[in-house]
């Protein structure tokens, strides 16, 4: 009886007389936040799926035809879920599939097309059991014609954050100007820098300059950068030798001007020498050679690393350290920090590099900046405990806001 | 005595570590090795995208060149060896320089060993200037960013590629990286723009770096390290040298931590010592 | 007029490059191409650069006799051999693709990749000379450190599981959860100074970058 009853249910909700049902609530829309290459056909999840039931699309650029037939989609994928970026995260869209179609197959299914920007498209949809069961088609064709966007609101949350800390930090900047006797904790390193430097004078050794591995428009070495011309002033100041080895062209021309702006500066542009700024090379552990021998041969009595560093900063440090110079580094590299702290004197962690520049000039308006950093993280934290607690009682809806989509 | 060993020469040390990676080369044992849930995710995506009609299309960005060849080559090879056996193509990059033969070796000698065709299976576009900046390019524009491959074949041409316009033609992007220009690269220019799939394979020590991403969902999954690329040979099955390179890899830990304990103890010893002297 | 040019450059160059990020329409992508393509360019182009500062220090080196000058010669050799066998490659001459197993890829394979490897490997020695002259107990903060840097490394190792299954499980766990605390709170102080250090330089207020206290 039990068997009967099922076999009656299963034939009334999935099959009648051998035919599956084409979808419900069939649409075509062009995708949302993106450039006009792509447009989604979205359709209600059908109560009978299964493994077995598999959706098929076709394709045209005239609502007339012809259609042309796309690759079978099983219809265990393509969910609304799989775009949070176009559909956010509702309950609802586990129940919708999305098909995102960005080219299609052209007669013959070798060759693709890809979908433009300001061009109609006619989709239309089927359904078949197995993979090579027939097909029942939808009866309607959905038209649709995509467009680029000019802001990406997916990203809106990302906009807004942006927004505030922009203006947080101009408003502590102009706050600044004000009141120029802003409170800067210490930082031990950069205070020990003058020390070093007068330890090299005493010694009658230079000083080694060395700027970690990234690219010149990357924000750890243009920090990096900064701090060379402070330090170049100060060495001219004390008339110390500097050396700065480079493993990049670019950066090497940008050291070269910023340390001879800074001895003109000084009133020394006498003792500048540009053969001391130079390329060593281009590759990471030749380049960690090439400094290795400096500091082996030359002895410098002080090394600073300043930037964003790999491998190379336990072969830079402990090479140093054997050779008996004062070291200080910083670095936003968090997996080379252990490294330079069991081998430098003092250790410059994370955003410390970035505020180094604003801390060694004690200009008002880059003090200002540093507080409006420092409610940029108060607002972090209040976010953290707030999503902490929201989370742990169950509404994941708030950490959902600041998902990166 | 203490004092002596407190401050033991380095070059002992050096000595020890030196041994402790010869001598499992010469005695061979075996070593459970387990995937953990970040290898496992690389591997269940190339089965699923090899379930495509078409096969699945994956990028291999070599970003690495051969000082860490010991670390990143056994994971390399593994993973094409998993793509290949599934009929998955593969597409090459690098964005590292020096890295460029070597990549077009690695990639030479597996489609060899299964037999697959340079041009249809394969390609190997080799290297551009950039780093950052060409992944970007390459994203919005496949064919502007690599006109050739290292043959000097038009990219718009060979079968394998013609139909790659933009990033997201392509099922699933890897980096095996070793630095700058290599994964964080990707995520910051490329995957958070575009949103695709995208995995790294990275040397042990940086592997710490790239959690938070995995756990943001902008990364995909992991391979760390030469212990990454033995889990990898374990899953596909096919012991290589991550396998074998473990021996000396887990002796040499054991012998840090032997010396970690060993130079506390004569820490403690020590302070011990001078406190009695103090008090006499 | 030469720090206010740089300044202007900046400032547009910057809030184009924030601006474009939230733009996904087509004419963006094709400014962004036209950007990091002509960025490309330039860094290519600088290479030369890069090797005309290389020759010209180590010339000097040798013509001033300054101490280990020796090594200096040996720049010019590897240059010049590498420059000549890359040219002639194996006859076919430099206007055709590099020949396969000729001269250049015999030095890269036989001199190069064995000097490259060799100095990675030193890390190995390296990490253990530095943890053991450093790794002590010397407080609490630094006693529950070194338990769970050996709980890592002990856990990573295969035998651990062998041992007691839950080593590899605390060493994951303190990877996953005390480590990422850690390393989050760190990448959020980075990502603000990020934001902060870029916002001064888009403004000019940061010119230290060219030199002087700006």
């Amino acid at each position: 009886m039990k068997a009967i009853f099922l076999c009656v249910l299963w034939l009334t909700t999935f099959q009648v007389w051998g035919e599956v049902f084409p979808p419900d609530d069939v649409s075509a829309i062009d995708k949302p936040n993106d450039n006009g290459s792509a447009i989604i056909l979205l359709w209600k999840k059908m109560d009978y799926e299964t493994a077995k039931i598999f959706y098929v699309t076709y394709i045209a650029t005239s609502p007339s035809g012809p259609f042309l037939v796309q690759p079978i989609q099983s219809s265990i994928i393509n969910f609304k879920t799989d775009l949070p970026q176009s559909f956010g995260f509702a309950e609802d869209n586990k129940n919708w599939h999305a098909l995102e179609i960005t080219d299609y197959l052209l007669a013959g299914g070798e060759k693709k097309d890809m979908i433009e920007q300001n061009k109609t498209y006619y989709l239309r949809i089927g359904v078949k059991e197995g993979k090579d069961g027939n097909v029942v088609m939808h009866p309607k064709t959905f038209g649709v014609t995509p467009h680029g966007n000019y802001f990406a609101f997916n990203k809106l949350n990302n906009f807004l954050l942006f927004i505030f800390l922009t203006v947080v930090i101009i408003v502590f900047i102009n706050l600044a100007k004000k009141n120029p006797n802003l409170f800067v904790r210490r930082i031990a390193g950069l205070e020990a820098m003058d020390d070093a430097l007068g330890r090299a004078t005493e010694m009658g050794r230079p000083v080694l300059f060395v700027h970690g591995l990234k690219y010149m428009h990357e924000v750890p070495t243009i920090a990096a950068v900064n701090i060379l011309g402070r330090i170049a002033k100060k060495v001219a100041e004390f008339d110390t030798g500097l050396k700065v080895a480079n493993w990049d062209p670019v950066i090497q021309q940008v050291s070269r001007e910023t340390v001879k702006e800074s001895y003109i500066e000084a009133g020394r542009p006498d003792a500048y020498k540009e053969e001391n700024i130079y390329f060593a090379s281009s590759e990471q552990f030749s380049y960690a050679a090439a400094v290795e021998g400096l500091m082996v041969r030359e002895k410098p009595a002080a090394n600073f690393y300043f930037g964003y560093f790999y491998a190379e900063s336990l072969l830079l440090s402990e090479t140093g350290n054997a050779a008996g110079s004062i070291q200080i580094a910083g670095t936003d590299a968090f997996t080379q920090i252990p490294f330079f702290i069991t081998t430098c004197d003092y250790t410059l962690i994370g955003e410390e590099l970035y505020a180094a520049s604003a801390y060694l000039s004690r200009e008002p308006k880059l003090l200002g900046s540093l507080k409006g950093q420092d409610l940029g993280k108060l607002m972090i934290i209040i976010v953290l405990v707030l999503g902490t607690i929201f989370t742990t009682f169950g509404w994941e809806g708030f950490s959902k806001i600041f998902w990166p989509m | 005595m203490i004092q002596k060993l407190f401050n033991i020469d380095r070059r002992i040390i050096f000595a020890f570590i030196f041994l402790s990676v010869l001598l499992p080369f010469l005695v061979k044992f075996d070593l459970p090795i387990e995937a953990d849930k970040n290898v496992r995710t690389v591997y269940n995506k190339i089965e699923e995208i090899s379930q495509k009609a078409s096969g699945g299309i994956i990028l291999m960005s070599f970003d690495y060149d051969n000082s860490t060849k010991a670390e990143l080559e056994p994971a390399a090879r593994a993973i094409l060896s998993h793509a290949f056996m599934k009929n998955v193509k593969v597409i090459g990059m690098s964005n590292w320089p020096n890295g460029v033969t070597m990549a077009k070796t690695i990639m030479e000698d597996m489609a060899k060993e299964y037999g697959k065709q340079n041009g249809v299976d394969w390609a190997y576009l080799g290297y551009k200037s950039g780093a950052g900046l060409l992944m970007l390019n390459l994203s919005m524009d496949f064919h502007g960013a690599f006109p050739t491959d290292t043959r000097g074949e038009k990219i718009d041409q060979i079968p394998l590629t013609k139909n790659i316009r933009t990033i997201k033609d392509i099922d699933y992007v890897m980096s095996l990286s070793a630095g700058s220009g290599g994964i964080e690269e990707w995520i910051i220019y490329s995957q958070s723009k575009y949103n695709y799939a995208f995995a790294g394979v990275c040397t042990a020590v940086s592997a710490p770096d790239y959690f938070p991403f995995l756990q943001s969902g902008q990364m995909h999954g992991l391979v760390g390290g030469l212990a990454g690329a033995a889990q990898y040979e374990t899953l596909i099955n096919k012991p290589g040298t991550a396998i074998d390179g473990m021996r000396p890899q887990s002796v040499a830990h054991l012998v840090l931590i032997f010396f970690i304990i060993f130079g506390n103890i004569c820490y403690f010893v020590n302070k011990k010592f001078d406190m009695k002297k103090e008090r006499a | 007029m030469k720090k206010n040019l740089p300044l202007t450059i900046a400032f547009i160059m910057g809030w184009l490059g924030i601006l474009l990020d939230y733009i996904p329409h087509k004419v963006s992508e094709v400014l962004m191409t036209s950007i990091t393509k002509g960025l490309m360019v330039t860094i290519a182009i600088v290479a030369f650069l890069g090797l005309y500062s290389l020759l010209n220090m180590h010339w000097i080196k040798i013509k001033r006799k300054n101490a280990g000058w020796g090594y200096s010669l040996l720049v010019f050799a590897g240059f010049f051999f590498m420059l000549i066998f890359g040219l002639y490659n194996q006859g076919d001459l430099f206007w055709k693709a590099q020949v396969e197993q000729g001269m250049v890829e015999w030095i890269y394979t036989y001199i190069f990749t064995p000097c490259q490897e060799t100095m990675f490997s030193i890390l190995a020695f390296f990490i253990a000379s530095a943890a053991y002259r450093t790794f002590r107990a010397k407080s609490m903060e630094a006693g529950i450190l070194l338990v769970a840097a050996v709980l890592v490394m002990f856990g990573v190792v295969p035998i651990s599981g062998k041992i007691w299954s839950g080593f590899p499980e605390i060493a994951q766990w303190l990877l996953e959860y005390p480590n990422m605390a850690v390393k989050r709170a760190i990448f959020f102080g980075i990502a603000l100074g990020v934001v902060s250090m870029s916002l001064r330089i888009i403004f000019g207020i940061e010119r230290s970058y060219m030199g002087g206290e700006g």
